[in-house]
């Protein structure tokens, strides 16, 4: 009976400690629109800064991270796609296959801080890009490549290999085949996979700090060599650098940040859940 | 294009094939000529008949780890010989699967997949996809909803239309790999009959578990026994001479009779 | 035709390469950019203050490195016991749409950025640590801990959760049948995937090792030999972060710098590879 009756409550202990952790995200989400509330306004989403970045909008930010984001979309799903339909369809188990695996592995745990190196030291330095939205935009690119690939693998290998076939004896080719049939049927996974990973391009601030990000433009950029305000970048300043900026601001920066990472992930989230066959 | 049939003449030669899978030998090593008209593959699960049959058009090419060595001639062409164009052996050589496949597209576009791919005139598609459905026994029934989605079809309609898109790339030989066992006796039987008339214009290979069905499409015949053939010959002849065989090889639940 | 295939074979194969050239690229980078600061030897590098700036510029890594390891070894004090607890409660416990909700739940909490953590540390931990412990700044290891076990949790329990999702269902049906409690059901299931767990640990120190913006707002980044879990402190990631975008380029000090990401990818590396290893037996 005394067993029984501690066991229940070891087991009544994980679970409040569980919930309890899990409410945490919520309350931060609240605790930040309560406090950003007297500053959230239109004009501040739709405005340039001014005051030394203390007072007006924040256009700019996300303008910049709107086109980081939409860049590194742009560069990740060329090589995301090759390397995925390599390996699903080419060789899922040769050598090759299980050196790039591992190397995507590799990649994923390597710190975000380390890509602004090689960012610096290749892309700006290196190639001369400089500090710009191309160079941040490339050294996204590489961040979210393991992301990318695996939510475009389980795309891929969600479709059964019996179409495949058919398409084969057909006499088409594995290109035709991966063409017209393979990737018209995994698009919606491949959508999902890039939305997953803009989500993480979005919220990066080390990769941009030496690649790209500025920290006050007063116009927005008009070529891929312009450097770029982010939303990520600009909250680090704020909360900082910049003395005398408003709470309420600060905090109104970091929800929009939020917001639109929630957004992008929360999609991604959703649609893994239909569209990739994610096991239970 | 019209397809010649002579009879009398083999249309594929099969000669020393054998096939690997890892380092184990699962189809042993068959020499055999095929004929136009139909040749029934019958044997015990695991005899190497589906093997056999995927051989026949290069199938085998696409799995990591099958080897195929040996001649399988084609018209007096080696399609393994180095250099052979694979698509081309495969547009040639149609296969239909067991179980019916039809892409997740339309009935119009299942049947129009193929053709599209081999770069038809748009304007000759409407045509092709009417003359497949028709050879398949399906345009009647599906006329009035060619762009529906072919999952909506039944079981028994979706293999025919697997057969209307494996036709629809004018195939000289049709491989078909136990067409009916996935289907209820009624869409079996109509698919039976469907393959007796495509016999008269192709060179069909039908793998089938079924001793009645082999009996029924008549032709010729292959037996297939622990990964080697057995014996060949006319369907009947064979049979006969088989019977014992027959009666110790095991049941099979899939069988339709 | 052909040569339209062709090229678009090659394409994929060529792209497919990708990662493995970034790989290789990442370590070159890395390491011919790192060597150039050990040509007058490892001396300048066992000083114990870590001052580029100054004159003469002293390149003393422990303080980095001893910094690195105080925040990542606090965080994980919490995060660890508490992400395991979470995804016991989500994989064993909850059921339905609890255990639905939870996990969406975690996935969200793992898209928060870092940088949005370092804001809620700031306004949030480090006054409220200040003030209990009245101490002259809130900005310490302690403060940057708390936030970095809140930022590790998503990853232990993510892994956690797939470790336990692979020990067999009827080992657990067993263990009930044979007259266990709903806890030692539990726990059984818990000491049988305790290699996962473990490799769920390993994944997070990575990760927490690995974390930048959070750290480089809320350490106070004043560097310490011995620090104490309530003085600031200052880390690899923070130094990196703070120092490479002003510093001179290939100047004694960005070779420096490139020598602490160095020791900062060695180790991440042998973190990750340690729990893929076990990850895969």
């Amino acid at each position: 009976m005394t067993r029984a009756v501690v066991h229940a409550a070891a087991l009544g202990l994980v679970t409040v400690t569980a919930l309890a952790i899990l409410a945490i995200p919520v309350a931060l989400l609240a605790y930040l629109l309560v406090k950003a509330l007297p500053a959230l306004s239109w004009s501040l989403l739709i405005s340039y800064p001014s005051d030394g970045l203390r007072g007006g909008g924040i256009l700019p930010a996300i303008y910049g991270t709107a086109c980081l984001v939409g860049l590194t979309a742009l560069l990740s799903l060329p090589p995301g796609l090759a390397t995925a339909i390599y390996l699903v369809e080419f060789s899922p188990e040769g050598p090759l296959a299980r050196l790039i695996r591992a190397a995507l592995f590799t990649l994923s745990g390597i710190p975000s801080v380390v890509f602004g190196l090689f960012g610096l030291g290749v892309f700006v330095l290196l190639l001369g890009f400089g500090s710009s939205l191309l160079a941040a935009s490339l050294t996204l690119t590489l961040l979210v490549l393991p992301l990318i690939i695996a939510c475009a693998e389980a795309a891929l290998a969600s479709v059964p290999s019996e179409w495949r076939e058919a398409s084969l004896a057909l006499g088409c080719t594995r290109v035709q085949t991966i063409r017209h049939l393979v990737l018209p049927q995994a698009a919606p996974g491949l959508v999902t996979g890039t939305v997953l990973a803009l989500g993480r391009a979005a919220g990066e601030t080390a990769p941009i700090l030496f690649t790209g990000a500025a920290f006050y433009l007063t116009d927005l950029p008009r070529t891929v060599n312009d450097q770029v305000m982010a939303l990520s970048y600009h909250l680090y300043v704020l909360s900082t650098t910049v003395a005398g900026a408003s709470e309420p601001r600060k905090a109104a920066v970091a929800l929009c940040l939020l917001l639109l990472v929630l957004a992008l992930s929360s999609v991604g989230v959703v649609l893994r859940r239909r569209y990739l066959g994610e096991r239970r | 294009m019209t397809v010649q049939v002579d009879g009398r003449r083999p249309k594929i030669r099969v000669r020393h094939l054998e096939v690997f899978y890892r380092r184990e030998r699962i189809l042993g090593s068959v020499s055999v000529d095929i004929y136009p008209g139909i040749t029934v593959i019958l044997g015990p699960s695991g005899s190497g008949k589906t093997t056999f049959l995927r051989a026949l058009n290069r199938m085998h090419d696409a799995v990591v780890g099958m080897f195929v060595y040996g001649k399988v001639f084609l018209d007096n062409r080696d399609i393994y010989a180095p250099g052979t164009n694979v698509p081309e052996i495969r547009r040639r050589v149609g296969l239909v699967f067991q179980k019916p496949n039809p892409f997740p597209l339309s009935i119009y576009d299942n049947v129009a997949y193929g053709p599209r791919r081999h770069g038809t005139p748009r304007r000759h598609l409407d045509e092709i996809v009417r003359w497949s459905l028709e050879q398949a026994g399906l345009w009647e029934e599906v006329k009035n909803r060619l762009r529906a989605p072919a999952h909506r079809l039944s079981g028994g309609q979706q293999q025919r239309l697997c057969i209307a898109r494996a036709l629809a790339v004018r195939p000289e030989v049709l491989l078909m790999d136990e067409p009916t066992s996935a289907l209820d006796p009624l869409a079996a039987a109509r698919v039976e009959g469907l393959i007796a008339r495509l016999a008269r214009d192709l060179t069909v290979v039908v793998v089938t578990h079924d001793i009645e069905q082999a009996r029924r499409l008549d032709g010729r015949a292959l037996l297939f026994q622990g990964g080697r053939l057995l014996a060949s010959g006319p369907t009947r002849r064979l049979l006969s001479s088989h019977r014992d065989h027959h009666a110790t090889s095991r049941h099979d639940p899939a069988r339709a009779t | 035709m052909r040569a339209e295939e062709r090229a678009l074979e090659l394409a994929i194969r060529l792209g497919a390469f990708t990662a493995v050239i970034v790989l290789a690229g990442i370590i070159t980078l890395v390491l011919t950019e790192a060597l150039p600061a050990l040509r007058r030897g490892l001396g300048p590098f066992l000083d114990t203050v870590w001052a580029p700036t100054s004159d003469p510029p002293r390149f003393g890594l422990a303080p980095l490195i001893s910094g690195s390891w105080t925040v990542t070894s606090l965080a994980l004090v919490g995060g660890l016991p508490l992400g395991v607890i979470c995804a016991l409660f989500i994989s064993e416990v909850a059921a339905g749409p609890w255990q639905e909700a939870s996990r969406a739940l975690v996935e969200l909490t793992a898209a928060v950025p870092s940088v949005v953590w370092g804001y809620l540390g700031l306004s949030l931990i480090a006054p409220g640590i200040k003030d209990l412990l009245d101490l002259p700044t809130g900005l310490t290891a302690l403060t940057a801990a708390v936030v970095l076990a809140a930022m590790a949790l998503p990853t232990v329990t993510a892994v956690s959760i797939d470790a336990l999702r692979a020990v067999p269902a009827d080992l657990r049906e067993a263990a009930s049948a044979l007259g266990a409690t709903r806890w030692e059901v539990v726990l059984t299931v818990a000491l049988l995937a305790r290699r996962g767990l473990l490799s769920a640990g390993l994944m997070g120190t990575g990760r927490v090792m690995g974390e930048t913006m959070a750290v480089l707002m809320l350490t106070g980044n004043a560097q310490a030999l011995v620090p104490a879990p309530l003085s600031p402190v200052r880390t690899m990631t923070a130094t990196l972060a703070a120092e490479m975008g002003e510093c001179v380029r290939m100047s004694d000090h960005y070779h420096a710098l490139f020598l602490v990401g160095l020791i900062l990818l060695a180790i991440t590396l042998s973190l990750n590879l340690l729990a893929g290893a076990r990850r895969w037996p």
